[in-house]
C-alpha cells in the first residue's frame, strides 16, 4: 500500500485534535490516540483547520465517558465501582463538613469562656473549670464551663446575658434553663440547685452558619466522582497488585464508610441539631468495640491503601502491542 | 443490540477494515441514515473487542499516521447471525401484521399492503 491515501491534513488542525484527545484516560490514549487521529483527519473536510465545535464537543464528552467506563464483562469491577463511590462519598462529606465547620464563628478561648460563664452564674467564682470536648461522633467541639455557685436567678441571669448581646435561641433539646445565641454562637445554660448549694453548667457551640449543608453535598457529589473514576481507572488498567490494594483499601474503609454515612443522613435529616460528619473520625465512641481512635486509624490506612493504587495503577505499562506494519512511502 | 453496534458487525462480515473504513461502510449499509463520530465508532470498537466479538487483524503506521484494522471474530459473526435472524424474524411479524391490518370504518385492507 502507498501513502498516497492517507490523510495529509494541516498540522494546526492536527494539534486541535490531540489537544481535544486529553480528554480521554491516558493509557487509552496511548492504545487508540495516534488511530483516532488518523480517522479524525481521514473524516475532515479538506482546508479545515479547526475542529467544529459540536465535532470537539463529541470528543470532549466521548473522553469523559471513557474515564467514567467500566470494562465489559466484569462485575466484579462494577461491584468495586459502586464500594469505592460509596467510599469516595463519605469521605467527601466528611471533607465539606469539615470545611464547612471552619467557616463558622470560632469557639471562645477558655478565658472568654469563663467570662460568659461568670456573667451566666452571676458570681466571680474562682473555681471555674473550662474543657473544649471535641463533640464527635456526632457534632462539632463545644467549650464547656462548669462552677459550683451559691445561689442562681434565672430572670436576672437573662437580663445578665442580654445586657451583654445574648438574644433567646428556639433549639432542638432546649435546656430547662437558657438557650441562647450571639454572633453564630449558642450558649446553653443548666443549672442544678441543691439544699446549700447550685452548680452551673455552660456550653457554648458554634451555630451552623448555613454553609453545613451545600459544603457537605458538594463534597459527596465530587467525592463519589473520585471513587468511581479511580475504581473505573484500576479496571481499565488490569493491574492485579492495583486491584489488591485497591480490594483492602475498601475492606478498610468500610466502616468509617458506614460511620460517616450515618452522620451524613442524620446530618441532612436534621439540619438544625448541629450534626458534622467528620466528628466520627474524632476519638470516639460511635462503635461500641475497639479503641476510641478506630475511625480514624481505618480511614487513614484507607487512603494510604487508596494512594498506593493510584500510584501502582498509573505506573501500569501499556498493554502489549499489535503487530506494526511500516507502510512503504 | 444497538442499530450502530449492529452495522459495525455488519461493516466487519465481509473483511477486515480500519477507523474510516468501518465509518464509510456502515455510511453506506445504512442508505447514509448512520454517520458514526470517532468518539462513538472508538467506544464501540473498544467495548465489542472486550466482548470477543472483534479483534484486530493488524496495523500499519505511516509517518506518525496508525490504522488498525479490525475482523470479525468466530464468536462476533455467531452473535451476527443470531442478531440477523431475530430482526429478520421482526420484520417478518411486523409485514404479517400489517397484511391483517384492516382500514378504520371501511372493513378492506390497507392500501399499499399486499
Amino acid at each position: 500500500m502507498s501513502t498516497s491515501d492517507w490523510p495529509r491534513a494541516d498540522p494546526t488542525l492536527e494539534r486541535h485534535y490531540r489537544r481535544l484527545l486529553r480528554a480521554y484516560p491516558r493509557p487509552y490514549r496511548r492504545r487508540h490516540g495516534a488511530e483516532i487521529v488518523t480517522t479524525l483527519l481521514e473524516m475532515a473536510e479538506p482546508g479545515r483547520r479547526r475542529p467544529r465545535p459540536a465535532e470537539a464537543w463529541h470528543l470532549v464528552a466521548s473522553g469523559a465517558r471513557q474515564r467514567f467506563r467500566l470494562p465489559a464483562g466484569r462485575p466484579l469491577a462494577r461491584v468495586a465501582a459502586v464500594l469505592a463511590l460509596l467510599a469516595g462519598s463519605a469521605v467527601g462529606a466528611a471533607a465539606g463538613s469539615w470545611a464547612a465547620v471552619q467557616t463558622y464563628t470560632p469557639l471562645p478561648g477558655h478565658g472568654e469562656a469563663a467570662a460568659i460563664h461568670r456573667v451566666a452564674a452571676g458570681q466571680a467564682s474562682a473555681d471555674i473549670t473550662v474543657h473544649t470536648v471535641g463533640g464527635g461522633p456526632i457534632s462539632g467541639p463545644e467549650v464547656f464551663t462548669i462552677t459550683s455557685i451559691t445561689t442562681w436567678d434565672v430572670t436576672q441571669a437573662r437580663a445578665r446575658l442580654a445586657a451583654d448581646g445574648w438574644r433567646p435561641a428556639e433549639v432542638p433539646f432546649p435546656s430547662p434553663d437558657l438557650d441562647l445565641v450571639r454572633d453564630g454562637l449558642h450558649l446553653r445554660v443548666d443549672v442544678l440547685v441543691g439544699d446549700d448549694h447550685a452548680t452551673a453548667f455552660t456550653t457554648v457551640r458554634a451555630l451552623d452558619n448555613g454553609a453545613w449543608r451545600p459544603l457537605t453535598a458538594l463534597g459527596l457529589l465530587l467525592g463519589a466522582l473520585a471513587g468511581w473514576l479511580i475504581a473505573a481507572a484500576v479496571a481499565q488498567r488490569r493491574s492485579r497488585p492495583a486491584s489488591l490494594t485497591g480490594a483492602a483499601a475498601l475492606v478498610v474503609l468500610a466502616a468509617p464508610t458506614w460511620a460517616l454515612h450515618d452522620n451524613t443522613v442524620a446530618g441532612f435529616q436534621h439540619p438544625d441539631h448541629g450534626f458534622t460528619v467528620h466528628s466520627v473520625l474524632e476519638p470516639s465512641r460511635f462503635w461500641s468495640y475497639g479503641p476510641l481512635w478506630v475511625n480514624l486509624g481505618l480511614i487513614v490506612a484507607g487512603l494510604l491503601l487508596t494512594a498506593v493504587t493510584v500510584a501502582l495503577a498509573a505506573t501500569r505499562p501499556g498493554p502489549a502491542r499489535h503487530p506494526v506494519r511500516e507502510v512503504a512511502s | 443490540m444497538q442499530e450502530p453496534t449492529f452495522l459495525i458487525l455488519t461493516a466487519l462480515a465481509a473483511r477486515p477494515l480500519h477507523g474510516y473504513g468501518i465509518v464509510q461502510s456502515v455510511l453506506s449499509l445504512s442508505d447514509g441514515e448512520v454517520k458514526l463520530r470517532p468518539g462513538t465508532l472508538y467506544g464501540a470498537l473498544d467495548r465489542l473487542a472486550e466482548q470477543g466479538l472483534i479483534e484486530v487483524e493488524r496495523e500499519e503506521a505511516v509517518e506518525g499516521r496508525l490504522r488498525r484494522y479490525y475482523r470479525l471474530t468466530d464468536h462476533g459473526a455467531s452473535v451476527l447471525v443470531t442478531e440477523a435472524t431475530r430482526l429478520r424474524r421482526r420484520a417478518a411479524t411486523a409485514e404479517t401484521q400489517l397484511k391483517d391490518r384492516t382500514a378504520p370504518g371501511f372493513g378492506g385492507p390497507v392500501p399499499g399492503v399486499a
